[in-house]
């Protein structure tokens, strides 16, 4: 579904450069929801971007559904992130001059379907918005207009859904009921999900969870929740990589939380208190 | 394509008040364009509607010598009904309060005009006037001007008429034409009577021809032209005088057009800048449409059929208000005009405005759209990254769009003025003005930035500061407000300094009064009331003979004039040729070629003689050429010895012709006198007791010139002041757009400064600054350009030193800065007023 190669990314500042994802390589298969975990700073959102083709990296390859990514044009990647990709982000981004409805239907109305409002309206109600079709962003609590752009996510049917701290802007009991929502269209529409977070709770309720620090990977480890087919299918070689700290890496998410290493800790640190503790509440 | 649509439709719906006011920049422009080019048609279509009336005959011959018995056989022959009129200048007088002025008369006989009337207070003056030996009629402005009714009298020469009517209007004419010589019509058969023919008028004759059996007059003048050249005299047709109206007219609507033009450029600045900054709002709303998979040329797309869409409403509005503002047009030019002008709506015009409109806005919208393909759509998951020193590759679009942009204003000046030429001159112009005033601009603002004191109070810092906002519009609002205080400060300063310059001849020591037409009999009498009763000095006595050139090289002018070798102008062919004699050159003259000869007796060789170099060059004539004169009945032979510079602008008669002494003197003359008046009101006194001691001779004094120069002016500068009209309020419209579209910004800042603490007095007072500065820095910015565009006229256009009137410019200094201010606090009205709590709550 999502293979990464071997990519690097390094920013040019003037007179320096700044490597910010080193020798990344993996690969999600069909209908994995995966968590990317690291602190604040360790290259998550860049990663995310080069999966999406929002970006193209230094060096390596991203392919989606076997589509090699580096070397489309930028029209050819928006003609493919609008037929197989799926955007949540963190600050909403809802359109602020579209009205919900308006907003859920552009995907569909830039392939020129038909009945987009149709559908539109159906995904509203689905998240619990039915009465809310025709308010503008600025009307709409944050946690409606993170429903909002959940819809519009969806409703061109994705393969890959993409999602930058989805919970980020929200407090704990929206962000709870946000996840479920995300999740519970996920696991419907059988979609490969890319969630990135510092939510190490909301990253232990995915299939597996990537730690990134500093632009390298951590650890890549699949966690209970996993289907029994993915724990098979996973490589060896996939959770050793050739990160020297990786080795160490053993403990499982309900560890974690339980006894939280130094290196965990600043991860915790970097997410909003409330919300890790009400998480331990609901888990 | 119908995505792109919808979208378009829905970023508009929402903000559709905020977009309108910066595509209302437009409007005036476009007002202008429709309103001028209307004006233009109808005016066409007067003169095509009234074309006889243009000449008031059929056909008009006139020459500047009395027609001889074989011009009269020939009038004869051609038939109709005819008129004959003979116009000269001369010193009017009104009795009832002594007021004198030079006056151009005409001397009536017959039914002119023909076609149209002579439009008078009474109605049936005109009438009265053809039925009476006794009465004139006097140009309105002359009566007003010396507060003479219907009914009192005037004195022409040694006649005193009965003032049967106040002269409105004539067939053909319009009001700025007797300006400079106000119109006296007296019956020609007092002519004689008057006494002022003499030995040097300057006299225009005229027969004018009614024919009724539908002849063809052009036809006509062809097949009398050899007779016409052999009798030196000129034919005038409707025809010719449709074409040559036509062609002023068009010079007049190309002129006003240019002006219009720049209005609408200037909206086209403030558009840019408008949608430069409605994209950098937008970035985020495009980069999360990137991300959902809209390509860039749509994300463009929607953006672009947005700008037109307000465009077209822009220009809708503009050609709407054209027509109406069209009405205007003609009740400001009404001083210049020939011609009654109806009112019609043109549909040309409209859709030429418009169309124009619509150009100017894509054009002008096309640069900061392209930004749009700039939003990466990782800008959606990231903040914009200020990356340092890392340069953006330079973009050959933008180049490319640069380039279209020019082209397509230099296209449309090309258009517009029909001239590739003037629309050449125009666009370079107009590109350099704009790239000095952004240049000016940018550089006051730096200044003022870095030098501004920092110690100064908080309210004045935070004033200024706002100035450098980000997304501010400040240099888009100096280069429009700067464009149209140039243009009101260029006027004003062309126009002080051609005062100045007439002026300085009564403060200066400079002769200020000529006297001219003096006949040999009156010298003594006229020297005597200067120096005796007057204690004034005649500066110059200088003596004219009156002659006509025959031979140019041993050929008739009138085989030169058909083979059109040697350049022969009208004045020279057509008229007297006046010319003085004298021993020295005088102080305003300067030999370039040959060598002057003061003196020059011997009368069976060649006459040196010296010429105007000017002339000389347009004639082709160079040193050794002859001419032969003939002076009043005797053949003289001359050679040009030497060629000379004229200062024209000193006041003293000045001669393209001058003779050596000594082959002149017996010759029939007349003689002008130049003195100096200490002032005006010795000048008037003077000029009345000469008039009653001598009704023939004709003055000229600073005043008078002075006053004509003025009158026409302040006429001339009305139009173009009514013209700016259209620029500034583009600049008021580009101001409240900026200030409207910061309003958001705005507020927010204002509401900070308010939980910080700060008095709504403050708060306006920051506003106040913000403003001040704002008017201070685009006033700055237009008196700079119109300051140096004043100084290069000083030197090519007016030969003179640059005296800057001060109070002027400081007058429209403080005129900018009060509508500035005026303007952005009406607009932030309620910004400074709101609390900060509702501010919070909306937002
Ligand atoms: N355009 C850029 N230019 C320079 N440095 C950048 C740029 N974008 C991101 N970075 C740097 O890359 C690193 C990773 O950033 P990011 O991917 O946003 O981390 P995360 O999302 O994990 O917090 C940071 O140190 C950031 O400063
Ligand atoms: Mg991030």
């Amino acid at each position: 579904m999502l293979n990464v190669d071997q990519i690097t990314k390094v920013y040019q500042s003037g007179e320096r450069s700044l490597k910010v994802l080193h020798d990344i390589s993996f690969s999600i298969p069909q209908g994995q929801m995966c968590a990317i975990v690291g602190p604040s700073g360790s290259g998550k959102t860049t990663l995310l971007g080069l999966c999406a083709g929002l970006d193209t990296p230094t060096s390596g390859d991203v392919y989606i559904n076997n589509r090699r990514l580096t070397g489309l044009s930028e029209d050819q990647l928006s003609a493919l992130r609008n037929e197989l990709v799926g955007f949540v982000f963190q600050s909403f981004q809802l359109i602020p001059t579209l009205t919900a409805i308006e907003n859920v239907m552009v995907p569909l109305e830039l392939r020129g379907e038909r009945g987009a409002d149709k559908m539109a309206a159906e995904l509203l109600t689905r998240v619990g918005l039915a009465d809310r079709l025709d308010h503008y962003p600025a009307q709409l609590s944050g946690g409606e207009q993170q429903r909002v752009a959940i819809a519009r996510a969806f409703i061109n049917r994705p393969v890959l859904m993409f999602a930058d701290e989805p919970t980020g802007n929200l407090d704990s009991d929206t962000s709870e009921s946000i996840v479920e929502l995300l999740f519970e269209l996920n696991r419907d529409a059988g979609t490969t999900l890319v969630m990135v977070t510092h939510d190490l709770e909301l990253a232990a309720r995915t299939h597996r969870v990537i730690r990134l620090r500093s632009g390298h990977i951590l650890s890549d480890e699949l966690t209970e929740n996993a289907p029994v087919a993915q724990q098979a299918a996973q490589k060896p070689s996939e959770s050793t990589d050739t990160n020297p700290t990786a080795g160490s890496q053993t403990d499982d998410a309900s560890q974690t939380s339980s006894a939280p290493s130094a290196e965990e800790e600043t991860i915790v640190d970097d997410a909003p208190s409330d919300s890790t503790v009400s998480r331990e509440q609901t888990v | 394509m119908r995505f792109i649509w919808k979208m378009a439709w829905r970023e508009t719906r929402s903000s559709i008040s905020k977009l309108l006011l910066f595509i209302a920049a437009i409007v005036m422009g476009v007002a202008a364009l429709v309103s001028i080019t209307s004006f233009g048609e109808n005016l066409d279509k007067a003169i095509e509607d009234q074309a006889k009336t243009l000449l008031g005959a059929d056909l008009v011959i006139d020459g500047r010598m009395p027609f001889d018995e074989v011009a009269l056989a020939l009038f004869d022959s051609l038939g109709g009904e005819q008129a004959y009129e003979v116009r000269f200048t001369s010193m009017v007088q009104f009795p009832s309060n002594g007021g004198t002025r030079l006056g151009q008369i005409r001397a009536l006989r017959g039914g002119f005009p023909f076609y149209g009337e002579l439009e008078t207070i009474p109605e049936n003056a005109a009438t009265t006037f053809h039925n009476s030996d006794t009465a004139a009629l006097v140009d309105d402005s002359m009566m007003m001007q010396f507060g003479i009714e219907v009914g009192d009298s005037i004195r022409v020469g040694n006649v005193t008429y009965v003032i049967a009517g106040r002269l409105l209007s004539i067939p053909g004419e319009s009001l700025a034409q007797g300006l400079a010589g106000p119109r006296v019509f007296i019956p020609e058969s007092t002519l004689d009577a008057t006494g002022l023919i003499q030995r040097g008028s300057q006299l225009y004759f005229y027969q004018y021809f009614r024919f009724d059996d539908d002849r063809d007059v052009d036809a006509l003048v062809s097949s009398i032209e050899g007779k016409l050249n052999e009798l030196r005299v000129d034919a005038d047709t409707v025809e010719d005088r449709k074409l040559a109206l036509g062609r002023a007219l068009t010079n007049l609507t190309r002129f006003l057009n240019l002006v219009g033009f720049i209005a609408l450029l200037l909206g086209g600045v403030g558009i840019a800048s408008a949608v430069h900054v409605y994209i950098q709002r937008k970035v985020n709303t495009v980069a999360v449409m990137r991300c959902i998979g809209v390509s860039t040329r749509q994300a463009i797309g929607i953006y672009v059929v947005q700008s037109m869409g307000m465009g077209l409403i822009g220009a809708a509005i503009g050609s709407a208000l054209g027509v109406g503002i069209q009405r205007l047009v003609p009740i400001v030019l009404a001083d210049f005009l020939p011609v009654d002008i109806d009112f019609g709506i043109s549909w040309m015009a409209i859709a030429t405005g418009f169309l124009i409109g619509m150009v100017i806005t894509a054009l002008f919208a096309l640069q900061p759209l392209l930004e749009v393909r700039r939003i990466s759509p990782l800008l959606a998951i990231r903040r914009r990254f200020e990356s340092g020193g890392a340069r953006q590759p330079s973009d050959p679009l933008r180049w490319a769009i640069y380039a279209i942009t020019a082209g397509g204003i230099l296209l449309t000046s090309i258009l517009l003025t029909d001239r590739i030429d003037i629309g050449l001159g125009f666009f370079g112009a107009v590109i350099t003005a704009f790239a000095l005033l952004s240049l000016i601009g940018v550089g006051l603002t730096r200044a003022l930035r870095k030098w501004f004191p920092r110690n100064s109070r908080y309210v004045v810092r935070q004033g200024l500061a706002n100035l450098y906002r980000p997304n501010n519009q400040t240099l888009a609002m100096v280069v429009t407000l700067g464009f149209s205080t140039f243009l009101l400060a260029t006027l004003f300063l062309s126009r002080d300094m051609l005062l100045t310059q007439l002026d300085t001849g009564f403060t200066q020591n400079q002769a200020n009064f000529v006297a001219f037409d003096i006949q040999s009999d009156q010298r003594e009498g006229l020297r005597d009331l200067l120096e005796r009763d007057y204690g004034l000095e005649v500066r110059q006595d200088v003596p004219i003979v009156t002659m006509r050139m025959t031979h140019i090289n041993g050929v008739r002018a009138e085989a030169l004039r058909d083979t059109g070798d040697v350049r022969i102008p009208n004045w020279l062919y057509q008229r007297e040729v006046r010319a003085t004699y004298r021993e020295e050159i005088t102080d305003a003259e300067k030999i370039t070629s040959g060598e002057w000869i003061g003196y020059f007796d011997d009368f069976d060789g060649l006459v040196p003689i010296s010429m105007e170099e000017g002339v000389a060059g347009q004639m082709g004539i160079s040193l050794g050429d002859e001419f032969t004169f003939n002076v009043q009945g005797v053949p003289m032979q001359t050679y040009v010895a030497s060629l000379r510079e004229v200062d024209w602008q000193q006041v003293q008669p000045n001669f393209i012709f001058t003779f050596p002494a000594g082959v002149l003197e017996y010759a029939p003359q007349f003689h002008v006198f130049v003195t100096r008046v200490p002032d005006r009101e010795t000048g008037a006194e003077l000029q009345r007791d000469m008039i009653n001691a001598f009704p023939n001779i004709s003055i000229i004094d600073l005043d008078l010139v002075l006053g004509t120069v003025d009158a026409i002016l302040s006429r001339v500068s009305f139009v173009i002041q009514f013209m700016a009209l259209f620029s500034i309020f583009t600049g008021l419209i580009v101001l409240t757009g900026a200030v409207v579209s910061s309003r958001f910004q705005r507020i927010q800042e204002s509401v900070l400064l308010k939980t910080l603490g700060a008095q709504g007095k403050q708060v306006l007072g920051i506003m106040s600054v913000e403003y001040l500065v704002l008017g201070l820095i685009s006033a700055l910015t237009g008196i700079l350009l119109a300051y140096g565009a004043a100084w290069g006229l000083s030197l090519v256009v007016f030969e003179t030193t640059f005296v800057p009137n001060w109070i002027t410019l400081l007058a429209l200094i403080a005129g900018v800065m009060g509508i500035t201010v005026a303007i952005g606090l009406a607009n932030s009205r309620d910004i400074y007023r709101k609390s900060p709590l509702a501010v919070l709550r909306s937002a």
